[in-house]
């Protein structure tokens, strides 16, 4: 494992993949603001 | 049914190359390297971040030449847009770079150009967004934030196209003083490297949709007509 440095690439990876989900997290976050405020508007 | 494979396949394909590249990009038999060993698997994850940052500047520099020949708004909202899913792209590099760098060179930051360079490049366009955020009329924001997004591209030719190739040393492949390992790549290599650039400039069209979308709504909600 330590020889390879396979897991190099997996810890690369596993960056990439929680990077895309982070993002995906804070884009749900502004839209759900946005769904609100649009709810609060037409009250 | 058939509405949703007719306006989303291109998003499905996106996925399945990205799964194909993770699936063949730890399946394949690569050429095992002195020091760097199978962690130039890496190719296909971390090269692609900044292939894709690429492709997304180089679709906002578009779309802001759109916005000066034609005064429409519409292309400077891609524009902002393309901007920021670039520099998530960007962002991703460095933190996925700096990791394999770790591993390989000793330490997450080495003064090698490509680097420094590639840093430069994402504060080129950290600051279009500042200068955007100060100028609140908006034909006014999006004609200087074009003019200054084609200064930011140039910046970006210049700082990881042309400076690390002229410099001496690098410790990038194909970069000054370095072998280019990218044209004795193999075939096989080759054959999960492109689909997965691919893959993530769809994913990054997608994202950047989702993001006009959404600033057409905030614009919307902001000025009610």
């Amino acid at each position: 494992m330590e020889e390879t440095k396979i897991f190099v690439v997996i810890a690369v990876l596993s960056t990439v993949l929680i990077g895309l989900a982070s993002y995906l997290f804070w884009l749900d976050r502004r839209v759900s603001k946005m769904e609100k405020e649009i709810k609060n508007n037409q009250n | 049914m058939s509405d949703f494979f007719k306006n989303n396949w291109w998003k499905l394909l996106g996925v399945l190359l990205i799964l194909y590249s993770i699936i063949a990009g730890f399946l394949i038999e690569v050429p095992d390297l002195p020091v760097i060993r199978q962690s130039i698997r890496n190719l296909f994850f971390h090269v692609v971040m900044w292939f894709s940052m690429m492709v997304m500047f180089g679709t906002s520099l578009v779309r802001s030449l759109r916005y000066l020949s034609s005064f429409e708004l519409k292309h400077d909202v891609v524009a902002i847009q393309s901007v920021n899913v670039g520099l998530f792209f960007g962002i991703l590099g460095i933190v996925t770079g700096m990791i394999w760098a770790n591993f390989t060179w000793g330490a997450p930051w080495v003064n090698d150009p490509q680097l420094n360079g590639a840093a430069l490049t994402i504060l080129a366009y950290f600051a279009y967004l500042v200068l955007r955020r100060s100028i609140d009329e908006e034909h006014k924001r999006a004609r200087i934030a074009a003019v200054y997004n084609i200064f930011a591209f140039v910046m970006l030719v210049v700082f990881i196209g042309i400076l690390p190739r002229l410099a001496d040393g690098s410790l990038h492949p194909g970069k000054g003083g370095s072998p280019m390992t990218v044209t004795n790549l193999d075939s096989m290599m080759r054959m999960v490297f492109y689909p997965a650039i691919i893959g993530w400039i769809i994913i990054g069209f997608w994202i950047t949709g989702i993001r006009v979308k959404m600033a057409n709504i905030r614009q919307h909600l902001d000025n009610p007509e």
